[in-house]
This record gives structure tokens, C-alpha cells and sequence, in this order.
């Protein structure tokens, strides 16, 4: 069961520095929403504070109607988010299969005591989890490489392991922050594929923030535009691809005037 | 209030030795970012130098001493601090404690253990002051000595291009390169400085007690020091050192003489509790 | 801490041949442990009990250094804190040594739990900082609770007994405490191996991504500190009883940072690592020692003591610059080239 992820109104600044402002965006259960925008634009600390990282500033988030504003980042992920990062965030001595089980941390079942003592049920848990983490490692195409350390894997194959990782959290909402930077076309193929793959299942609903424009509108039901920390619309692909503003805001061509952008764009 | 105040005055000079070794550590950690584990070490070599050449008197002994103790810090620095730059916190706690242990073994070695004196650097035992109470002259110097030092310190910090370079290489080693700097020979600068501080300190404790290398452990309110007044500023690690020597006068002469040590634990636990960034320190910034 | 090699123990378990290779060096260990006071004269039988005691002491800071990524300093006043409550158990309520350890564990974990606390908010600089502060501290309270309850002197320990079995013979001595050691040793082992271990290691690595796998940073952080304070105190217990005496100046800084330079020796993160820098840095005063005999204690060596203080010394620097994957690195890279038929 996928669910409803409501951001409202969400503000978030450091210092003087207004990373967010006003956002507001409604991501609908079995969608797949892009969000897009110049570099500085808020995508990744949005995630960050859908994600608990950053405590908000201002505003709310919500999840299937539970709130998700001053909680930590591991009781978020318990409630059906989990993501990716755009910079590595592997454990690079652990090996690929690792790296996947650690997604599979909610689902031990057992304590530290019982790992201590080492019998039945922590080893039986172990077995269960590898059996767990082999089909995602093959959907992945991780197969070939699961038993070498993360650290020694190209950039893209990286990018998957952590795509991987984040499956294996069985979430119903999958927040990808710029999973295709720096990959190879290959990889953007392999992407693809994925993130349909998702969309046909029905299993999770996707927000992918990609600098790649042309991935988003290739996947996405709806795209969001940030721009200066404001969302300044969000609409189908072929809406925000012939609108001016979006032009405006890549290019840095300012002749839209701020204060006619809504921002209450839910 | 006699008490008191004696205790304020003694702890104000032994704070301002702590001070002495604390900017020798600021120095270091703001440039290079390691934490130096050997300054206690460095301190008590330049107090047995300068005791073992007590014949020529206080001065000539405690500038030669603190010549010879800051050869000692640039050497260490050319020879094993430099492979450390980068290599993030562990590495460097326990190369420059290795430093510490081969200073002391070596001192040991070469100058033995006995315990050595040093003449007073003036004549005068004590000043006399208000209520009755009374300071040692030595500490009156090492607390005049050290506040000067902390001034120069902070004006070639912030008015010479050598500062500038130091301050630069602190932030991006590689930047600083590129615009001539020579993050290799600053770093140098900096533990020769930080080696001249601390054997500065030696020579005067060895003259208020005694020279021994095996005090290495009474420079350990250095790091108290340099926490209260912030690991990143210069006239902190001053006032830090005297606020640490202060209250470890107060709670001995209050608590009992076994409470000293702890008592300036205590003050830097609470420090890193309640203010990690210390009293003249900049916080923090997170934000990747 | 930048190290980047993964802890054999972390190995992939998929691999059925490494599982059988590592029981069978775990035999031999065993065998070799077994054998050892049986062939050697008592002097070595000593040098071997300090080893492994040293091992037992090792093995959990570097759980919490190594794997973990604390930093600690604080190892020596977990030790005093074991073997003062294990002291307080024995002569007040007249217990045996194993109901003493498990009290001084338990007592050990409750102080590690809260001196691990400012390791919720600091890091790096700061929080060594705070547990060298801890060292002071425990150590004060420690020589306050010696004046009051044991005398100036310090805890006298009575030779060891349990059961009515006496136990202070150097052989059973060692094997009481070779048996505790690989206790450490397996717990750790067990832990590493689990879901918990990678928590552990991804803690250290990445608490961002931990966290956004479901990890409480916090909760295994203190976990952590918790676990190795109870194995270090339970360990203090044993070693007041070998040494038959514990005071307070004993257990000082120097102390703490011979265990770190062990670990440091051996290899972060690593079992393995644990018992070979234990067994080195044990080694080395009594090799300098020799070598002050066998060549008539002519120069440096009429100063022993001196000298094995700039060893040591050398050697922590030595392993830093030029091995800092520690002895276990000398010991893979052997492994590899032999996987390799090479």
C-alpha cells in the first residue's frame, strides 16, 4: 500500500540562508513525481527535511496523515520513506550484499543480547535476510558483484547499491536525490527500467530528483519545479515543458515577477 | 577573603602556564588540525633543559631551553607530523603521543631523572598585595610573559602574511599553495612556536617547584584550557588557562589537594556539555 | 580514523570454504592456548597470562574504537571501576569471583552507558575530550571509595578460589583467564557477524545512511559503549585478582593508551588485530629486558627502562605512518597471496 506524502507549506533556513520557502506539494499514492530545478534550488535539503535530517523551519510534513515534522530520521523510515543520497552515502569496507542487508535493519528481529550469544534465532534471522536481499540484488543487476566492497565498485554500480539498499527498507514511498548523476547511459537505461518497473507493481510510489530533465519527463506522472527555495509549479511534463517560468529559471532569465508565481501549488 | 584571594593570584599564574602550553595547541590544531598529545612532553623537557643549564641563571637558561625545545617541535613536525595532514584525528593523537614517549625516554636517556632546580627569573620572592595576601614573583612573570605572548601570538596571527599563510593553509592546504604559501614550512612554524610555548612554561614551573620529566601529566589542563576558551582562539586559550587555574586553586584550597585535578576535569566536561565551542571559540557549522 | 579494511570477521560468510579455513585456525588457536603453559617454563607462562589478559582488555575497546569509531581514552577507569566493584561484592558480601565479574559488568555497562552519553552530541576533538575528563573523574571517585572502604593502600585481593578450588597457581591462573578471553572473544565475534555488527560498522562509516536504514546512531552508540565498558570491567575483576592488588595508581592515562597503542598495533577493527597488537606491545618490555641482560646493560641498554619508553614510542608512531592496518594487515596480505597460490 502506497500512501499520500502532503508537504505543507514547508520552510527551512540556516542562519540568514532560506534553503525552503513556502513549499507545498502533494505527492499522490502510485505516483511517480519529478522534481526539478538549478543547482541551489532546495531539491535535496526538501528531501533532507522530509527525511528529518534538517528539523524544518516552518511549516509541515505528513505521511498517510501521520505527521512527520520533529521525528527522527530512523522513525520516518518507519513509516514507509526511505531514500537515496546524492553523494555516496555507502558503507565502502562493507561488501555490496552488506551494504543491502542494512536496509534490511528494521526487519532483524533480534537484539544485541541475542546476538551476543550468537544461537538459533539471530542466525535463522540472518539466513531469512540474505534469502531476502538476493532478488533485489539480481533486480538490480548487483548479482555479479554482491560479494566485493562497495568502495571498489564504479560510480553508477554505486548508485545502484544504494537504490538496493533503500528497496530493501520494503518502502511504499522511494525518495531518489539525483540517482543518475554522474552515470553512465547505460545506468540511466538501467534506471529507467527500474523506476517503471516500480510504477507497474504498484509496490512503491517514487519522488526522483534528477538534474537530467529529460529522465524526469521519460518517467514521471507530474513534475515539480523548485526554484530559489519556492516550488513555482507543479504540473504533467508537457505543462512545465512549455511553461515560461521554467524556461525562465534555467536560464536565469528573471522577467516573471515573484510575487505572480503560486506557491501554494498543490 | 585572604584565602581567596591567595588562591586567585596562585591560580591565575599556574592557569597562565596551562595558558602557555593551551595556545602551543591552538596553534597546532588550527593550522594542521591535530590534537597534540605532546605538549605536556614538550613542556617538561624545556623545564629540564633550562634547570640543567640553572648556572647561567633564569633567563639565559629558559631562552636557551626554549630555542632548543622548539628545534625539537620543528624537527617532529619535518620528520613525522607532516605524512598526518588529512588523515583525520586518531592518527594524530597517537603519533604525537608516540612524540610524547620518545621525548620523555629520550630526555630520560640522555639527562637522567634526578630532580633539578631553577633559580627565581627576579630576585624578589613575593609580591606583597591588598588584604594580606601575597603572589610568588615567578608566577607574576609567567602570567605578565604569557599574556604577552598571547599578543604577539594574535598579532602575527592576523597582520603577517606568515599568520595570513597559517590561516589560509588551516582552511584549504591546497589553496593556500596555490597562491605561493607553504603549508609545509607553516606547519613547521607552528610546532616550533608550539614547542618554544611550552618549554616557556616549563622553565618557569621548574623554577616555582621543581624539573622533572615525568610531570608531563600537570599540562594535562592544557586541553581543559584550550576547550574553555575555544579550541580555535588564541587569547582564549589564555583566559581559558587562567579560569582552569583558578578554580583548581579554589577547589584545593576549599575541597582538599586531591580535588585539584579533578576539579578542572569537571570544568571541562561542562564545557563540552554546555559549550563545546568554549567562551571566544566559532561554533560548529553543520551543514554539508 | 580513516582506515578502509574490512574486518575478516565481516567476511563474506557466503563463502563455505572461508568458514571452514577460519574454524580450523580456531582449533588451532585453541590447541596452541591449551598447550602453551604445558611446554613453556613458568616465566613465559606469565608473560603469556599478561598477553591474553591484555587481549581480553583489548578486544573490547576495540569494538568500541575500531568498529564503532569512538574514540576512547577512558579504558583504565572502566577497569578500576570493574575491579572496585568486584572488590566491594567479594569482601562485603563474601561472593565468588564469577558472581563478582558479572556484578562489575554490570556495573561497568551503567557507567560506559552514561560516560558514552556525550557521544550523542560530540565528536571527534570534543568527545575525546570528554573521555579523558571521564578517566579523571572515575579515577577520583574510584580513590575516594578506596579511602573509604579498602584504606589507603588499595584493594588486597586473597588468592583466587572458586567453588573451593584454588586457582591462583600461575598454570590455572592463566587458564581462567585464557577461558574469559575467548568468551570476549566469541561475544564480539557473534556480534560482528550479526545485523548488529554492520549497524555497528555503518554507524561508524555513515550515520546519515544508518539512520536512513532504520538505525538509531544513538541507541547502538551507547549499545556499544555499554557493552565494551561491562567486558572491560568484567575483565578489571580478573586482573585485580592476578595482580593481587588494585589501587588507584594503577590504573592512570598511560595505562588507557597502552591498550589504544595495542589496537592501534594490531589492527583496527579487528579480533585478530586485538590479540596480536596485545601480544607485541606485551612483548616488548620483556625482549628489551633481555636483550639489557644478554648485552651486559653496556650504553642505552643500562637504561632499560628509558629505552623501552622510546620504543614504544617509536613503534605507536611507526605503525601509524607506515602499517596503519596494523599487524592483521601483514597477516591478510600474507592470506591473500596464498589464496592466490602464489
Amino acid at each position: 500500500m502506497t500512501g499520500e506524502l502532503v508537504i505543507d507549506r514547508l520552510g527551512l533556513r540556516f542562519g540568514g540562508v532560506v534553503a525552503l520557502r513556502e513549499v507545498s506539494i502533494r505527492h499522490h499514492p502510485d505516483e511517480v513525481l519529478g522534481i526539478i530545478g538549478p543547482n541551489g534550488a532546495g531539491k535535496t535539503s526538501l528531501i533532507n527535511a522530509v527525511t528529518g535530517i534538517y528539523p524544518p523551519s516552518s511549516g509541515s510534513v505528513s505521511y498517510r496523515g501521520t505527521p512527520l515534522t520533529g521525528r527522527s530520521p530512523e522513525s520516518i523510515v518507519a513509516t514507509g520513506i526511505a531514500r537515496t543520497f546524492q553523494h555516496n552515502q555507502l558503507c565502502g569496507d562493507l561488501t555490496v550484499r552488506e551494504n543491502v542487508l542494512l536496509g534490511c535493519h528494521p526487519r532483524l528481529g533480534y537484539g544485541m543480547g541475542k546476538a551476543a550469544l550468537g544461537f538459533g534465532p539471530a542466525r535463522r534471522a540472518e539466513r531469512r535476510l540474505r534469502g531476502e536481499v538476493e532478488p533485489l540484488l539480481e533486480l538490480l543487476n548487483l548479482g555479479q558483484v554482491a560479494a566485493e566492497q562497495a568502495h571498489s565498485l564504479p560510480y553508477g554500480l554505486q548508485k545502484r547499491v544504494e537504490m538496493a539498499r533503500a528497496l530493501a527498507l520494503r518502502p511504499t514511498t522511494l525518495l531518489l536525490d539525483e540517482p543518475a548523476a554522474g552515470t553512465s547511459d547505460e545506468d540511466r537505461a538501467a534506471l529507467v527500467r527500474i523506476i517503471k518497473h516500480l510504477r507497474q507493481e504498484g509496490a512503491c510510489s517514487v519522488v526522483l530528483i534528477e538534474h537530467d530533465v529529460g529522465l524526469v519527463m521519460e518517467v514521471s506522472d507530474r513534475v515539480a519545479v523548485l526554484d530559489w527555495g519556492e516550488c513555482i509549479m507543479v504540473d504533467t511534463p508537457e505543462a512545465v515543458a512549455a511553461d515560461a517560468r521554467v524556461l525562465a529559471a534555467y536560464l536565469g532569465v528573471d522577467d516573471t515577477p515573484r510575487d505572480l508565481a503560486p506557491s501554494d501549488s498543490i | 577573603m585572604t584565602d581567596f584571594l591567595n588562591a586567585v593570584w596562585s591560580g591565575s599564574g599556574f592557569g597562565s602556564l596551562y595558558g602557555l602550553v593551551a595556545l602551543g595547541l591552538v596553534v597546532i590544531f588550527k593550522s594542521t588540525g591535530i590534537l597534540n598529545f605532546s605538549g605536556g612532553a614538550l613542556m617538561a623537557v624545556g623545564g629540564v633543559v633550562a634547570a640543567g643549564l640553572g648556572a647561567q641563571g633564569f633567563w639565559v637558561a629558559a631562552g636557551i631551553a626554549v630555542v632548543a625545545v622548539a628545534g625539537v617541535g620543528a624537527v617532529a613536525n619535518l620528520t613525522v607530523m607532516r605524512p598526518l595532514l588529512g588523515r583525520g584525528l586518531f592518527p594524530g593523537v597517537m603519533v604525537t603521543i608516540g612524540l610524547a614517549s620518545v621525548i620523555e625516554g629520550t630526555s630520560g636517556l640522555l639527562f637522567g631523572r634526578q630532580p633539578r632546580f631553577l633559580p627565581d627569573p627576579i630576585g624578589v620572592p613575593t609580591f606583597d598585595l591588598p588584604f594580606g595576601t601575597s603572589m610568588s614573583s615567578t608566577l607574576a612573570v609567567a602570567l605578565g610573559l604569557s599574556a604577552a605572548a598571547t599578543v604577539l601570538l594574535a598579532i602575527a596571527f592576523n597582520r603577517t602574511s606568515v599568520g595570513l599563510q597559517l590561516r589560509a593553509a588551516a582552511v584549504r592546504p591546497e589553496v593556500a599553495s596555490m597562491f605561493g604559501a607553504n603549508p609545509g614550512r607553516i606547519f613547521t612554524y607552528a610546532w616550533a612556536v608550539a614547542g618554544g610555548l611550552a618549554a616557556l612554561a616549563g622553565a618557569l614551573l621548574a623554577s616555582l617547584t621543581v624539573a622533572d620529566i615525568s610531570i608531563a601529566t600537570f599540562a594535562l589542563r592544557a586541553f581543559a584550557a584550550m576547550i574553555v576558551g575555544g579550541v580555535d582562539s588564541l587569547g582564549g586559550a589564555f583566559l581559558g588557562g587562567i579560569l582552569v587555574g583558578v578554580t583548581e586553586m579554589l577547589a584545593g584550597t576549599y575541597l582538599g589537594d586531591d580535588f585539584r585535578l579533578p576539579s578542572t576535569m569537571v570544568v571541562l566536561m561542562v564545557f563540552l556539555m554546555v559549550r563545546p565551542q568554549g567562551l571566544f571559540g566559532t561554533p560548529e557549522v553543520v551543514r554539508p | 580514523m580513516t582506515q578502509s579494511i574490512a574486518p575478516p570477521h565481516l567476511a563474506d560468510p557466503a563463502q563455505p570454504r572461508a568458514g571452514v579455513r577460519r574454524t580450523g585456525l580456531a582449533v588451532l588457536a585453541v590447541a596452541i592456548v591449551v598447550a602453551l603453559p604445558l611446554v613453556v617454563s613458568p616465566y613465559w607462562t606469565t608473560v603469556a597470562t599478561n598477553a591474553v589478559l591484555a587481549f581480553a582488555i583489548a578486544a573490547p575497546l576495540n569494538l568500541l574504537t575500531g568498529n564503532a569509531g569512538q574514540f576512547s581514552l577512558g579504558n583504565a577507569a572502566f577497569l578500576v571501576v570493574g575491579a572496585y566493584t568486584g572488590a566491594f561484592v567479594t569482601f562485603t558480601f563474601d561472593m565468588e569471583l564469577p558472581i563478582a565479574m558479572l556484578v562489575a559488568a554490570a556495573a561497568g555497562a551503567l557507567v560506559g552507558f552514561i560516560v558514552g552519553l556525550p557521544s550523542l552530541r560530540l565528536r571527534g576533538a570534543y568527545l575525546l575530550m570528554s573521555t579523558l575528563a571521564a578517566h579523571y573523574i572515575l579515577v577520583f571517585a574510584a580513590l575516594k571509595f578506596q579511602t573509604s572502604q579498602f584504606g589507603a593502600a588499595g584493594a588486597i585481593f586473597p588468592p583466587l578460589r572458586v567453588a573451593g578450588v584454588d586457582l591462583s597457581g600461575d598454570r590455572s591462573m592463566y587458564f581462567v583467564i585464557a577461558a574469559f578471553a575467548a568468551l570476549i572473544g566469541l561475544i564480539i565475534t557473534n556480534i560482528m557477524r550479526s545485523g548488529h555488527g554492520r549497524a555497528i560498522e555503518a554507524v561508524k562509516a555513515r550515520d546519515v545512511a544508518a539512520a536512513a536504514c532504520g538505525i538509531s546512531v544513538a541507541r547502538t552508540k551507547l549499545w556499544v559503549w555499554s557493552l565494551s565498558s561491562a567486558m572491560i570491567a568484567a575483565a578489571g575483576v580478573l586482573q585485580a585478582y592476578y595482580l593481587g592488588s588494585a589501587s588507584v595508581e594503577f590504573y592512570t592515562l598511560n595505562l588507557a593508551i597502552t591498550y589504544v597503542a595495542m589496537i592501534l598495533v594490531g589492527g583496527l577493527g579487528s579480533l585478530g588485530g586485538s590479540l596480536l597488537g596485545a601480544c607485541f606491545v606485551t612483548l616488548v618490555p620483556v625482549v628489551v629486558n633481555h636483550l639489557s641482560e644478554a648485552y651486559g646493560g653496556g650504553g642505552v641498554l643500562a637504561h632499560p627502562h628509558e629505552l623501552q619508553t622510546v620504543i614504544y614510542g617509536l613503534i605507536i608512531i611507526a605503525f601509524v605512518l607506515l602499517k596503519p592496518d596494523g599487524l592483521i594487515g601483514f597477516v591478510r596480505s600474507a592470506a591473500r597471496r596464498l589464496r592466490n597460490g602464489g
